[in-house]
């Protein structure tokens, strides 16, 4: 089965499949699928390739916290993750208030994704948590809703970066509506099969996979629906290096560096970067009207 | 002030020790590199190590003259012993010229860090590395580096006589560009970008000062050693 992916990511293909196997084993398919369960497929897939998470949890781009994304894990200790509120609002029919412990009714996910940070360091994570459309359709967007975005956890008293101007503080990032809704975008709530550290976004964070990491947004605490693209945190501070797309591009370099080659944490030696994060073919999907090379 | 003599007379062995003292930095990196211990981003690591030696080093050699002008001051403002006359103060720039070879040293082992994990020996990357404002700034700086370091030695400051020392006033525009390589290449300002140009700037406004006010020119002190 060839698999068009970066290695060490759950292909969107194979957990596409995941209902249709289970839906066949169901019916007493013939085939023999006990032995070739997406899960098990998953795991001999990325097992090699994922980051220890000793390294993961301890270099964390945190600006809430600290510009060093090795004090991050200390400074950030103190978070109160309970309880915790996620406000959906905006253009949808049905504003919600969900309290995090809420999540356990939504279908949970189990993803394999690199994540790319703009500076040139990747990570392979396993992630945990739903996917972001399940949401957002249960708040039941309305047909003039085109973005989403998303608002981070304000508190200077916990969050001591935020006691300093560094950004626009609070962190604020947006997607368009039919990326957002894209089956590979998740909001995660764990990693490495365990509660999601608060250094790493506790206790619910977004993951794009085919994006640079600042996108990925950590602590949420609102999701609106816009008819507009609204201004992120990154754009207002330096939109020329960290535009509203930030789709994963070796071929656009950032103002300052290339992105050609990313390294992975624990490496020494760069590999080269895939477009899109090795989901390329979301060019034909999501961005086939567009100029990929404009959507930085 | 009796260990300031000592040291005064002593002026090799301050030499070895300041070179021991380079050096040391060096045998930590490769103690690290052999163990496989450089953090979680060893590329970063690697590249961060070198090249904020180099510049401490430089802030280092940079800072001798004035220092040297600042201690003078307090041994005379305080009326101490010894430490008043410019000979005393000998063994401070007897480290000179090692220490800038040092520069020169972490300097290039930062570049070729550079060139063989960033660029992977590819001329296409360099080149396309080159228009980025910090990294031009890198050339150069090590361009200028390299010229200092090429006529460094004694035969080379006979042979360039009074060019020597005008070639050698490179150093100045060098310190500023090396600030401007950490400038250029950072995201937002960070705590060792304070640091390194408050230092620089101090440095920098003392040589200004001392020389555009004839009043502070002392004629005896030339930056070169003084016999007694």
């Amino acid at each position: 089965m060839k698999l068009n992916t970066t290695p060490g990511c759950t292909p969107e293909k194979t957990f596409m499949q995941h209902r249709a196997l289970i839906k066949q084993l169901l019916g007493l398919s013939l085939l023999p699928l006990a032995t070739f369960t997406p899960q098990a497929q998953c795991t001999a897939l990325s097992d090699a390739s994922i980051t220890p998470e000793s390294l993961s949890t301890g270099y964390n781009n945190y600006l809430e916290f600290t510009d060093n994304k090795k004090v991050v894990r200390h400074l950030s200790r103190n978070m109160q993750l309970c309880p915790w509120q996620v406000r959906i609002s905006g253009l949808v029919e049905k504003p919600v208030i969900l309290d995090i412990r809420q999540l356990a009714s939504f279908e949970q996910v189990h993803r394999t994704y690199s994540l790319r940070c703009v500076e040139g360091w990747s990570a392979v994570i396993p992630w945990s948590g739903v996917m972001l459309k399940d949401l957002l359709f249960m708040a039941k967007p309305l047909p003039n809703a085109q973005y989403v975005r998303f608002i981070g956890h304000y508190d200077p008293a916990i969050m001591v970066g935020q006691r300093r101007n560094t950004l626009d503080w609070p962190y604020t990032e947006g997607l368009r509506l039919d990326e957002a809704t894209h089956p590979l975008t998740i909001l995660a709530t764990g990693m490495y099969n365990k509660a999601l550290p608060s250094q790493n976004g506790a206790p619910i964070r977004l993951v794009v996979p085919w994006k640079y990491g600042y996108k990925s947004i950590k602590a949420i605490t609102e999701i609106q629906l816009l008819e507009k693209q609204p201004e992120t945190t990154w754009q207002k501070f330096n939109g020329d290096e960290y535009g509203f797309f930030g789709n994963v591009n070796p071929d656009i370099a950032h103002p300052r560096w290339s992105q050609k080659k990313e390294v992975r944490l624990g490496e020494m030696r760069k590999r080269k970067t895939k477009l899109l994060n090795g989901y390329g073919h979301l060019q034909t999907s999501l961005y086939h009207h567009d100029d990929l090379l404009q959507l930085f | 002030m009796s260990f300031a003599a000592y040291l005064n007379a002593h002026c090799a062995l301050v030499n070895r020790c300041c070179w021991l003292l380079c050096i040391s930095p060096a045998i930590y990196l490769l103690h690290k590199y052999h163990s496989q211990d450089m953090g979680i981003n060893p590329f970063e690591y690697l590249l961060n190590f070198t090249g904020h030696t180099a510049m401490l080093i430089f802030i280092v050699t940079y800072a001798i003259v004035p220092l040297r002008r600042w201690i003078l001051a307090y041994c005379s403002w305080r009326k101490l012993p010894y430490g008043k006359r410019l000979s005393d103060w000998n063994f401070l720039l007897a480290n000179r010229r090692m220490l800038g070879l040092n520069v020169f040293y972490y300097a290039s082992l930062h570049l070729l860090l550079y060139i063989d994990l960033e660029l992977d020996y590819d001329g296409l990357s360099l080149i396309e590395d080159l228009p980025r404002v910090f990294i031009a700034i890198a050339w150069l700086s090590w361009g200028i580096l390299l010229l200092l370091a090429l006529t460094s030695p004694k035969m080379m400051q006979k042979k360039l006589k009074r060019n020597w020392q005008k070639l050698h006033l490179c150093i100045h525009p060098l310190a500023l560009l090396l600030w401007l390589h950490l400038y250029f290449e950072a995201s937002t300002i960070d705590i060792y970008l304070l640091i390194y140009g408050g230092i620089l700037i101090t440095l920098i406004f003392h040589r200004i000062v001392v020389s555009s006010y004839p009043a502070f020119v002392n004629k005896r002190d030339t930056g070169q050693k003084v016999h007694r």
